[in-house]
């Protein structure tokens, strides 16, 4: 054994097998070989990738002669030691290889490393008994157990979208990326982990029926091609099926899952058994690279799509023919089936989608959906349809074609799109990479789900700086939601008061007037009053004048007659007369100056009053308006205040998910395991 | 036939095989005297190096007193003025600082310098698709033709022909299947990168490296996200091929060769690594991808490198180790002896001497007039004494009526005259008559040229409106004006770029505009029609669908407003302004006498075909302009050259030489004239169609007249205008007809010669000897004569064995040849 053969053998992680076909020189031959010497192409009559077609040889014999490798041409050629020296055009393959080919045949040849019998394949039991139409039982099929939150490879940017999938029943969505495969929830678009899949560049993800399956189909071109099935709740590869010499460009598992389907630029159509990946039929019918292909939902039939135009319904189980479906005029891009088997949809580079019923295989409908090319249209599980294309534009129609949404122009071709589980969103991928979320509703973007997402620890920084960003953001929104709330408060109290003042303006008004009548009238009374007081003294001066020349007549009486008795005493009399009447003058006068000096007070308060109501009647006039504007303030406050309401409670929703995302990553980077290493 | 005829016959074969070659001119090899060096250059000869990027590979060759040139880059002290601006790898300098100086090289005492400048030294340059990455699918040969340059693609990817849509490839490369051929995201992984290199199953195997300078530049072209170019992209607009000549002294020397694109931005590069390269003749210099030069067998070969859309050649000659050599002394009767010896000295070739009269007189013959020159003739010219026999021959040649109509026949070939479903019988004999009256008058070739394209009128009124009758798609009448007038074969343009000559799909549809307006409408003869200026039309550029603005091939765009378009051409074409008319006819001319023209094929001029004798030719054409297009002058002057005398006897330098002219080529004789020749020496006559009895085979009006001699010896059907129609390649078919068919025997027999000569009382020997003269213009050597009469004199019937002598020369190689 050859140092190199030694090396491969531990590689392999086994205990140094006899050097064989299998785990020796098939790989070598794949690599080299295939692309001629393949099932597909048999150049000069050779199959090199199946070990009984080499024993059989080619058109000019066997190749391989056990045991003599100077005899076998397979040998021969490719050490350069016999004409045409292979692979032609090529410089001479690696020495370890040609000695490896040289070692193998030298032993014999063998097939495979132990017994002559194959090691019995491993079993997979995923097929179904029956076919459960609707939604399966249990919960949604959503991965149970953390996926690997790091990215298995983290690229320049991310490839044109080639593969996407949302799954029927959960809000799980699949996009491919480089080696690997990235699960997000659509409704959420948190990111929920990676899969790997390290034969390649996935082509082609899709969910089985029941949403239980992912099934992840391409490789690496001109080399290889695989099929791998995941268990959607675990993450975990299933089986592994196919051995194609190039990328698989379109696959589909049946909805019992006992069937693989696929096909590729080899344009044979394969249909394998997914218990053991035995290879069941292979037709070959379509004329250029099969590029599209889906089962029917009541697994009966499959139909199938080629880079030239042809379109191909077989039976399921028979890989028998049944419609051959003309019309388009330039590649198939994707084919679909409703939910009611009854009508496949196929999309075509040359515009249009087309819609065919499968009582007589017959074109029911044709529509230019996208100028320049539909790449891509998919049956939503309400019947709906959504498509994407060319003209970079991903478009919603009904059941038959009629336009219902077109989405925001993506930035490149857009390639890929489909509807999630509840129709609710629209997720599609465009040639450069990225993957938008859009509400179907409204047709508006709301997101993007990222086909390179970055590896955990870059993510937890880029999440704790969203989460500072969005705790921000919901401080903001709750300051901006209290502000309006004060503002509303202030405004309604104030609105109250001024309504109730307009309210009580009458009342007011006729007791202020009311207040003036009779202040302006005890303001005449008192006036009369002191007229009066006034007169009474004036009076009482007058007697008091009168009484003073009757005392000075008296006294000059009395001086005439000074016995006279009667003039004393009328003196006497006459004085306290007048000392009375003296007396009630002065107390006359004093109640008029009492009285007048009441006159002003009672103006001024007749002043103050017309002043008040005329400041009154002002603040009236002014009211109504005040109101009116305090009322348009609360109804704009009142109508802001919701969408406030709610962006508070997004901010708030968005700053809990950011927090959850981060504590996700965060738990994860813990536990992170080990990237599987390139095949 | 009897036993004698077929050993007369075997005999006659092998008196015919060539005689000893002459005595070498090659003087024999002296002590070789030191060369000395006598010129050094820098190629190329002025260096710009503009951003960080670009390189420039420099070769130094020096010349030496003796014609050899050397390439001595890595032998010279080769250096940089300012070191400090560029350092220098090998052969290659790459750019550190921006300045002006000056690349020096010197060797064996000569100095060399070469300006350079270098610019932006610190900038990175743009990666562009069209400039970086479409030249490495033509240098690896990823769009060629059996690969994905198939109209169908190859494997399922389809890149244009020789990268003639970069636009479609960029579609191809990045949208068409999208994921397919780039990993955007893991751009060293994408299939086209894989498949390139191998690195996976690639039927069209490995086409360059990993991490080689291929593969680096497609990888950054995809990291830059794989653009298409901005509209104001540069293009090229210019290629030159360094050195331009080389003589490469004996099998395995070498010579680097370096190529310099011009852009229309004023920048230059060194595509060196870009350029495809290709030799004529991969014997005597074979070119390696990288552009080595290596010297094989004696000769001379033309390598070129194709770029973009432009081939580029230099000549380069092969001789043998420090040959030896002096040039006899030649007379030279004229310009075209003059510059045939210039092309010889340079190959180190020895002319053969001059033919005898007697192959001469038979040789002209064939050639002017296409018949024989009968007894008196020969016995006119042989006793002729004068020193200037033969101009006066050549001269009376010229003016025999004979002489017209074989180039009426030459031409007609050409102008495909021939009836058809289009083409009345009758609108071909006017047709016909039409040219033998230009022919016969003489009337200048420019002038009934340009009467022919500028042809409008009824085809009876008009019959030179017959040429655009004969051929209504507008596509072949484009290229068949082309291939005729101008020797151009541009059919590979109308669907791509031209693979080997300058001409693009632009060139092809702005031809093509000329052609675009030809009404055609019926008259009261259903036979006849009206070939108009329509007025309207336009050609469209297949990619983009483009109006093409009517340009003449390789000239200006003229004003053709309000013109008819035809007739702007028809102008143009039969004019000097027109590089390759006078040229053309002149190698078509040329190549009737010689049997190979000056390029070869006539009507396969291009870059990558180059004239064997460049300046011989544009003499050639010089002198016919000067003529004013009097072809009769031309002709003159090539038969009376020495070069058209000389001997079919080659010698040890030119047994090898077929394209220089050193010496006479055997030529067979083509249908008509051969059957007019039998004809004549068995003096029996023709029934054609349309002609009277004994008319000429060159007579014929109408291509699609034949008979079966004509079509075994290879008549041209005038089914196309290629110069290929007339085939003169023997067949066995040709040899049995002679043989066994009706055309020896039975004819000597009608035509009774013998019987007649018998009866004359002619003896056997008189006989042959007028069997001789008649047929090969000779008489027979002694030993010819002493076996014959040894054989006929046995026989009791003499008529039978001389007929037997007659039927053995008809087919003896000598007759069937012109020599």
């Amino acid at each position: 054994m050859t140092p190199c053969v030694f090396l491969v053998s531990l590689a392999m992680g086994q205990s140094p097998a006899k050097l064989n076909y299998e785990q020796h020189v098939l790989p070598f031959l794949m690599e080299k070989c295939g692309n001629c010497h393949s099932a597909d192409k048999k150049r000069g009559g050779l199959v090199v990738t199946n070990y009984q077609k080499i024993m059989e040889g080619g058109s000019s014999g066997a190749v391989i002669k056990p045991g003599d490798p100077e005899k076998s041409s397979l040998y021969m050629t490719t050490a350069h030691k016999a004409e045409p020296v292979m692979p032609p055009m090529s410089p001479k393959v690696a020495e370890d290889k040609i000695e490896l080919i040289r070692a193998w045949i030298a032993s014999g040849a063998p097939e495979n490393s132990g017994s002559k019998v194959l090691a019995a394949g491993p079993k997979t039991e995923i097929g179904l008994a029956s076919i459960v139409r609707g939604r399966p039982s249990g919960p949604p099929p959503m991965p149970a157990k953390p996926l690997a939150q790091d990215p298995f490879v983290r690229s320049r940017r991310a490839d044109a979208v080639l593969a996407l999938a949302s799954n029927p029943w959960s809000p799980l969505v699949a996009i491919g990326g480089q080696r690997q495969v990235l699960l997000y929830n659509g409704d959420t678009q948190d990111f929920i982990g990676a899969i790997p899949y390290p034969e390649g560049v996935p082509t082609v993800v899709k969910f089985s029926r029941n949403g239980s399956l992912l099934l992840v189909a391409g490789g690496r071109g001109s080399a290889l091609g695989k099929v791998a099935i995941y268990n959607v709740a675990t993450g975990e590869r299933v089986t592994t099926i196919g051995a194609e010499s190039d990328t698989i460009l379109a696959a589909d598992i049946s909805p019992d899952q006992s069937l693989v389907a696929i096909g590729g630029p080899g344009k044979i159509l394969r249909i394998h058994s997914t218990k053991d990946g035995k290879l069941l039929h292979e037709v070959k019918k379509h004329t250029d690279w099969i590029t599209a292909m889906e089962f029917s939902p009541d697994g009966v039939l499959l139909a199938t799509g080629d880079r030239s135009s042809g379109v191909v319904v077989w039976e399921a189980f028979t890989g028998r023919e049944y419609f051959n479906l003309r019309g388009h005029t330039a590649a198939i891009t994707e084919i679909s089936w409703r939910q009611d088997s009854n009508f496949v949809i196929s999309s075509s580079e040359d515009g249009t989608v087309r819609q065919w019923e499968m009582e007589n295989g017959h074109q029911v409908r044709s529509w230019a959906a996208h100028a320049g090319g539909a790449l891509g249209a998919r049956y939503g599980m309400d019947g709906r349809i959504v498509s994407a294309g060319r003209d970079k534009t991903v478009k919603l129609w009904d059941g038959t074609g009629t336009a219902q949404k077109s989405f925001p122009v993506m930035a490149d071709l857009a390639l890929r799109a489909t509807l999630t589980h509840d129709g609710a969103r629209v997720i599609a991928g465009d040639w450069t990479g990225t993957v938008a979320v859009f509400s179907s509703a409204d047709a508006k973007k709301t997101g993007e789900l990222s086909a390179n997402p970055l590896p955990v620890a870059e993510r937890i920084g880029q999440l704790s700086k969203v989460l500072a960003e969005r705790q921000a953001a919901a401080d903001a929104a709750a300051k901006v939601e209290k502000a309006s709330r004060d503002a509303l408060a202030a405004a309604t109290t104030e609105l109250a008061a001024a309504q109730k003042a307009l309210q009580e303006m009458p009342a007011q008004s006729r007791m202020a007037q009311e207040q003036l009548a009779k202040l302006q009238a005890d303001l005449k009374a008192i006036q009369a009053q002191q007229v009066g007081q006034q007169a009474q003294a004036d009076a009482r001066q007058m007697v008091l004048g009168e009484l003073r020349l009757s005392v000075t007549r008296i006294q000059e009486a009395s001086k005439k007659t000074p016995a006279n008795p009667a003039g004393p005493v009328a003196a006497q009399l006459a004085a306290t007369y007048i000392t009375h009447v003296e007396k009630e003058a002065r107390e006359h006068a004093q109640a008029a100056a009492a009285t007048a000096a009441k006159v002003a007070p009672a103006q001024k308060m007749i002043t103050d009053l017309q002043a008040q109501v005329a400041s009154r009647t002002q603040a009236a006039a002014a009211l109504p308006k005040r109101v009116e504007a305090l009322q348009a303030a609360i109804k704009v406050i009142n109508m802001r205040l919701p969408a406030e309401t709610a962006a508070n409670q997004e901010a708030q929703n968005l700053l809990k998910h950011a927090n959850d995302s981060l504590a996700r990553a965060k738990s994860f980077q813990v536990s992170a395991t080990v990237p599987p290493s390139k095949p | 036939m009897t036993h004698l005829s077929l050993a007369i016959a075997t005999f006659l074969v092998a008196s015919q095989a060539p005689a000893k070659p002459v005595a070498a001119a090659v003087i024999p090899a002296a002590p070789a005297p030191a060369r000395q060096v006598t010129g050094l250059s820098i190629f190329p000869p002025d260096i710009q190096l503009a951003t960080k990027r670009s390189k420039q590979v420099v070769v130094v060759q020096a010349s030496y007193s003796d014609g050899i040139t050397e390439d001595v880059t890595s032998k010279c002290n080769l250096r940089l003025e300012n070191a400090a601006l560029a350092t220098l790898q090998g052969q290659t300098i790459l750019p550190v600082a921006d300045g002006t100086t000056r690349v020096m090289a010197d060797f064996g005492g000569k100095s060399a310098a070469a300006p350079m400048v270098v610019s932006q030294a610190a900038e990175e340059r743009q990666i562009s698709f069209k400039l970086d990455v479409m030249p490495i699918f033509m240098r690896t040969g990823c769009n060629t033709g059996g690969c994905h340059g198939a109209a169908r693609g190859k494997d399922g990817f389809r890149l244009s022909l020789f990268g003639f849509d970069p636009d479609g490839d960029h579609h191809r490369l990045t949208r068409e299947l999208n994921g397919r051929r780039l990993n955007m995201a893991v751009p060293s992984s994408s299939l086209l990168l894989e498949k390139g290199a191998g690195k996976v199953a690639h039927t069209g195997g490995q086409r360059f490296a990993e991490n080689d300078e291929y593969w680096q530049t497609i990888v950054r072209w995809v990291e830059a996200d794989a653009p298409a170019d901005p509209a104001t992209v540069a293009t090229c607009v210019a290629v030159d091929l360094y050195p331009k000549t080389g003589v490469l002294n004996g099998k395995g020397a070498t010579q680097r060769m370096t190529v310099k694109a011009k852009y229309s931005d004023g920048t230059t590069r060194d595509v060196t690594h870009l350029a495809l390269f290709l030799s004529s003749n991969d014997a005597s210099a074979k070119i390696a991808p990288d552009g080595l030069v290596t010297a094989g067998d004696r000769g001379e070969a033309f390598v070129m490198a194709r770029f973009f859309t432009f081939t580029v050649g230099s000549p380069v000659i092969v001789l043998p180790k420090d040959y030896q050599f002096s040039f006899p002394a030649t007379p030279e009767a004229n310009y075209v002896d003059t510059l045939v010896n210039n092309k010889l000295r340079n190959l180190r070739i020895a002319p053969s001497g001059a033919c005898s009269d007697e192959a001469f007189l038979r040789r002209v013959y064939l050639d002017m007039i296409g018949i024989l020159p009968n007894p008196e003739e020969y016995a006119r010219f042989m006793g002729n004494g004068s020193p200037n026999k033969r101009e006066e021959l050549v001269d009376e040649l010229l003016g025999r009526k004979e002489f017209a109509e074989l180039w009426v026949l030459k031409w007609a070939e050409l102008l495909q005259i021939r009836s058809s479903n289009q083409v009345s019988y009758k609108a071909t004999l006017l047709y016909y008559n039409w040219l033998q009256d230009k022919i016969a008058r003489n009337v200048p070739v420019n002038e009934w040229v340009q009467e022919l394209l500028g042809a409008s009128g009824g085809t009876f009124k008009n019959p030179a409106t017959n040429y655009y009758q004969n051929e209504t798609d507008i596509l072949k009448v484009t290229e068949n004006v082309a291939q005729v007038f101008m020797g151009m074969r541009i059919q590979c343009a109308q669907c791509h770029n031209h693979p080997f000559d300058r001409w693009t799909m632009d060139d092809y549809y702005g031809f093509m505009s000329f052609f675009t307006q030809i009404g055609r409408k019926g008259t009261d003869d259903p036979r006849e029609t009206v070939v108009f200026n329509s007025g309207s039309g336009d050609a469209r550029h297949p990619v983009g669908n483009r109006v093409m603005a009517p340009k003449f091939l390789g000239g200006v765009a003229p004003e053709t407003k309000g013109k008819d378009r035809r007739a702007v051409m028809s102008e143009w074409i039969a004019s000097p302004e027109n590089p390759y008319f006078a040229t053309n006819v002149s190698n078509i001319v040329w190549a009737h006498f010689f049997g190979t023209g000056i390029i070869n094929e006539v009507d396969d001029v291009r870059v990558s075909n180059p004239p064997s004798n460049a300046e011989l030719l544009a003499e050639l054409g010089k002198r016919f302009t000067g003529y004013k297009y009097d072809f009769k002058k031309l002709i003159r002057d090539i038969c009376v050259s020495k070069t058209y005398q000389r001997a079919s006897h080659t010698n040890a330098s030119n047994e090898q030489d077929t394209r220089n002219f050193s010496h006479a080529a055997i030529r067979r004789i083509k249908a008509e004239t051969f059957l007019d020749c039998i004809s004549q020496v068995t003096e029996t006559r023709n029934k054609f169609p349309g002609l009277p009895l004994g008319a000429r085979a060159v007579q014929i009006a109408d291509g699609a007249v034949s008979n079966y001699f004509l079509t075994t010896f290879g008549r041209a059907t005038r089914e196309t205008v290629c110069a290929c129609e007339v085939r003169l390649e023997p067949t066995l078919s040709q040899s049995l007809h002679l043989l066994n068919g009706d055309t020896t025997g039975q004819r000597i027999r009608s035509g009774n010669l013998i019987s007649k000569r018998l009866t004359e009382k002619k003896e056997a020997p008189e006989i042959i000897d007028e069997v001789f003269i008649r047929c090969l213009a000779r008489r027979p050597t002694d030993a010819e004569k002493q076996k014959l009469m040894a054989m006929v004199a046995t026989d009791t019937d003499k008529k039978k064995a001389l007929e037997d002598v007659f039927w053995a020369v008809l087919n003896s190689r000598e007759f069937m040849f012109n020599h």
